[in-house]
């Protein structure tokens, strides 16, 4: 590589225009690396200047932004990650999907740290990037294929195995809601439609090779922090470092059953009388054939199987994991492992978020169990709980828009419901219109506020709040200022200040892009590995105090994104059914989310994040994270906060 | 003789995290973090869920020796060494090599390929530390194998118990009877 004076970022934002058919390289600013960190940091804000109010999240003005963060393609532990954000075209505000694999180092090997994409481009094409040539080319012939034959293809027409592809399949061609981007067959980019978003500007693919690298500043501490950090990890976490390593996401299965918090029947329940079909024991003793990894992984979560025999015999997938078990298990009453794990690669093959799609599919079949949809609506096909036989067609139907229900299904669960009305509504399980992560909020209560006020709407992710029962009364204390976040049965004003805090740490994984599952018990992962890692790669000194404010930056500009889009508290609020509906069976019985004690988690999480009593961003907030220029836009549009 | 030692891979269980690449590219890659200035490469194959690391064995016979300016020799412990102050960047040693275990520097030009890193092959560690035990070894050439036997054998074991105890191991009891036969046998002379 060329000296241009960067460590650890790549130096340079790749922007494609595809509207005109340019590509074009800009220079990253030090007060943009410095100030946004990368990643998801640098997203956000592009976003916030760029797309305005009004944009079409399927328009030529809406974003799609593709980030990797300052230790992508380092060895820093589980560096792998990137993360891509646009205008979501399920939530209506700020939208973003993170992914793993290899994709993101390659990107930075290849020279970039940020590929942004705007316009619409008048026939398929996919982006090529090879080190310095990165160009538009013609991807008619890939247009209708699915993610594995995209990637097939190109792999085989550039004759090289070693390039990261990152595709779209049928299902963000054909604009539908749960639409994800994959990337090398199984790694997903999902949420907020973001595969649609890709769909609808006509991009089938990126595909980036790239051995120009990056260069670190201190080598040696970026391996003696990272075998450090391994030790730490495999001391403090033993169990977790062992067992997560073993079964990955598939032993939750196991796990939220047992705590009553596996959502079940959509999410009517919390335990399912079948888990243990669905659980581990199955699953490695008959498909999983080995483990495998993203960049830099200190674990493997990533189960790979094969079905060797029976309805199935012959299908293969990897990273069939938690989501797929409860998605297509669980939440639509099926107890049979082979077509979950098959749904999964489906999923994969048409570009679908596991998450997302059964998220519709949950819905629809409780509406159908109700009564609220008909077999007109279903195109014939009996969704009552347990029928495993019609799975892959409702999914095949989602990902091509097929039939009256393909169509339903394809704007995902809360328009649909909207379309259908009445009780339709209240089964639509989702937060600002997006589907979290599958952990019951009536019994992880502190997760499901989490859920509430996340950026990107309903997520587990933001927070990923491991920290609330690893940490001990003494570290609440030291690091959120109040011992009671540690009591994960009790919720109190705590979990407000313990959210805020975990959202801060948590964007630190997705700006420097590690992994959230490398921080766990130990308060040293989170507090201070992220900037010692920034310092030995980047040569720029960082503090952690120095990054809290960071991430108090981003999470204030991505506020204010929602914001301008029209949210305020109104949208902070879980579906309905979880203040209304006790836990009917299970260890989680009888429990509810209490809407008096979530109000006030709200108004603490507001005062602590330096808004007001609506969610709205004060000046004297912003003006101290370095924003006026947000302060006046929202001053202009009467959306500035109140100061108290 | 000194005792010789290599990089042994564990084809069946590598994750295809490439940690070893990277941390091989930090530390060893002159400055440039890169595939390219990695001396430890891995191949994945998502769809076949293989993975497959590809890094100098230090032959024995290496064909690789091909160097017309003395650059490459194998020193006193068998490893085999290119001296990147005589390496004219000629690529010969690369072509030669059958697993691509050697790259030319995209900065210097030169060949550059792994050294075991003077006894300490930081790849290893890494992947022990990350994926106990770690599907890169660094053994003795004379316990080359040794692994995988044992492996191989645990697994074994435990089918060879079992068949042991199956109802096809009733032909044990056939030997019930060779006692006598083999008295009868005595008797008629057939006796060692």
């Amino acid at each position: 590589m060329t000296d241009n004076g960067w460590y650890g970022w790549a130096g340079t934002i790749l922007r494609v225009d595809l509207t005109k058919g340019t590509v074009e390289k800009q220079p990253l600013t030090k007060e943009m690396a410095y100030d946004y960190i990368g990643g998801r940091g640098f997203n956000s804000k592009i976003l916030y200047d760029e797309v305005k109010p009004g944009t079409n999240p399927l328009g030529p003005d809406n974003l799609l932004i593709f980030g990797t963060g300052p230790v992508t393609g380092t060895c820093i532990p589980n560096n792998g990650r990137f993360t891509v954000s646009t205008l979501s075209l399920v939530t209506g505000g700020l939208g973003d999907g993170n992914s793993g694999g290899h994709f993101g180092p390659q990107m930075k090997y290849a020279g970039y740290d940020t590929i942004v994409v705007k316009g619409i481009s008048p026939k398929p094409v996919y982006l090529y990037i090879n080190d310095d040539t990165a160009e538009l080319r013609d991807a008619s012939h890939l247009w209708g294929k699915d993610v594995w034959e995209t990637t097939d293809i190109l792999m085989h027409d550039h004759d090289n195995k070693s390039m990261s592809v990152s595709a779209i399949g049928p299902a963000g061609e054909n604009v539908v809601a749960a639409s994800s981007i994959m990337n090398e067959y199984a790694r997903a980019a999902a949420k907020a439609g973001v595969g649609a978003i890709m769909g609808s500007k006509k991009l089938k693919a990126i595909s980036v090779y790239g051995e120009k690298g990056i260069r670190v500043y201190d080598p040696e501490d970026v391996y003696d922090s990272t075998i450090e950090y391994i030790d730490l990890i495999a001391r403090t976490d033993k169990w977790w470092f062992e067992t997560f390593s073993k079964y990955g996401t598939p032993m939750f299965v196991d796990q939220y059953n047992h705590l009553g918090a596996l959502p079940t029947r959509n999410w009517k329940e919390g335990t399912f009388e079948d888990a243990d079909k669905l659980g581990i024991t199955p699953l490695y003793e008959k498909y999983v054939k080995k483990k495998r990894g993203c960049g830099g992984c200190i674990y493997h979560c990533s189960p790979w199987f094969r079905i060797d025999e029976g309805p199935f015999k012959g299908w293969v997938g990897e990273g069939v994991e938690y989501e797929a078990m409860t998605g297509f298990g669980s939440k639509l009453g099926c107890s049979n492992l082979e077509v979950c794990l098959v749904a999964g690669s489906l999923c994969d093959m048409y570009g679908l978020d596991y998450i997302s799609a059964s998220e519709a599919m949950g819905w629809a079949w409780e509406c159908y169990n109700e009564g609220i949809l008909t077999k007109e609506d279903t195109d014939g096909l009996d969704l009552s709980w347990g029928n495993d036989s019609i799975i892959h067609e409702v999914l095949r139907k989602l990902a091509y828009k097929e039939g009256n229900l393909g169509k339903l299904l394809a704007l995902g669960s809360r328009k649909a419901a909207k379309k259908i009305g009445g009780k339709a509504e209240y089964y639509s399980m989702t937060i600002k219109g997006q589907q979290m992560g599958s952990m019951d909020p009536r019994v992880v209560t502190a997760w499901g506020f989490g859920y509430g006020v996340s950026t990107r709407g309903g997520d587990h992710l933001r927070t990923h709040l491991v920290c609330e029962y690893m940490f001990t009364p003494e570290e609440m204390e030291k690091y959120i200022g109040d011992a009671r976040a540690s009591d994960r049965f009790n919720l109190s004003e705590a979990k407000a200040d313990l959210v805020r805090w975990t959202e801060n740490v948590r964007f630190l994984n997705d700006s420097l892009e590690t992994c959230k599952y490398i921080n766990r018990g130990s308060p040293r992962s989170y507090v201070e590995f992220p900037y010692r890692w920034l310092t030995a790669v980047t040569g720029k000194k960082f503090t952690y105090e120095g990054l809290q404010d960071v991430a108090d930056r981003v999470l204030t500009v991505e506020r204010s994104f929602n914001v301008r889009q029209g949210m305020d508290r109104k949208d902070d609020y879980l579906a309905e059914r979880w203040y209304k509906e006790a836990m009917p069976v299970g260890s989680g019985k009888g429990s509810k989310v209490d809407k008096e004690m979530y109000d006030k988690l709200l108004d603490r999480y507001y005062e602590v994040r330096g808004w007001d009593q609506n969610g709205l961003p004060k000046r004297s907030h912003l003006e101290k994270l370095g924003l006026k220029y947000i302060a006046d836009e929202l001053q202009k549009m009467k959306l500035l906060g109140k100061e108290a | 003789m000194t005792e010789k030692y290599y990089i042994e891979i564990d084809y069946i269980d590598c994750c295809g995290c490439k940690l070893c690449e990277q941390v091989c590219a930090v530390t060893r890659g002159g400055g440039v973090v890169s595939p390219g200035t990695a001396r430890i490469r891995v191949e994945v194959r998502p769809t076949l869920g293989v993975d497959i690391p590809l890094v100098c064995q230090h032959c024995e016979d290496p064909p690789c020796y091909v160097c017309p300016h003395g650059a490459m020799f194998i020193d006193n412990k068998g490893v085999v060494i290119i001296d990147a102050e005589k390496c004219i960047g000629c690529k010969q040693c690369v072509d030669m090599c059958p697993f691509g275990a050697i790259q030319i520097h995209p900065v210097t030009r030169k060949a550059i390929k792994c050294d075991l890193c003077g006894g300490k092959p930081k790849c290893v560690e890494v992947c022990r530390k990350a994926h106990p035990p770690g599907v890169l070894r660094y053994v003795k050439v004379s316990n080359a194998g040794k692994y995988s036997r044992d492996r191989w054998a645990d697994r074994l074991e435990k089918q060879i118990v079992a068949a042991m105890n199956s109802p096809e191991a009733a032909r044990l009891e056939k030997h019930a009877k060779a006692a006598d036969d083999l008295k009868m046998a005595a008797e008629k002379g057939d006796v060692a």
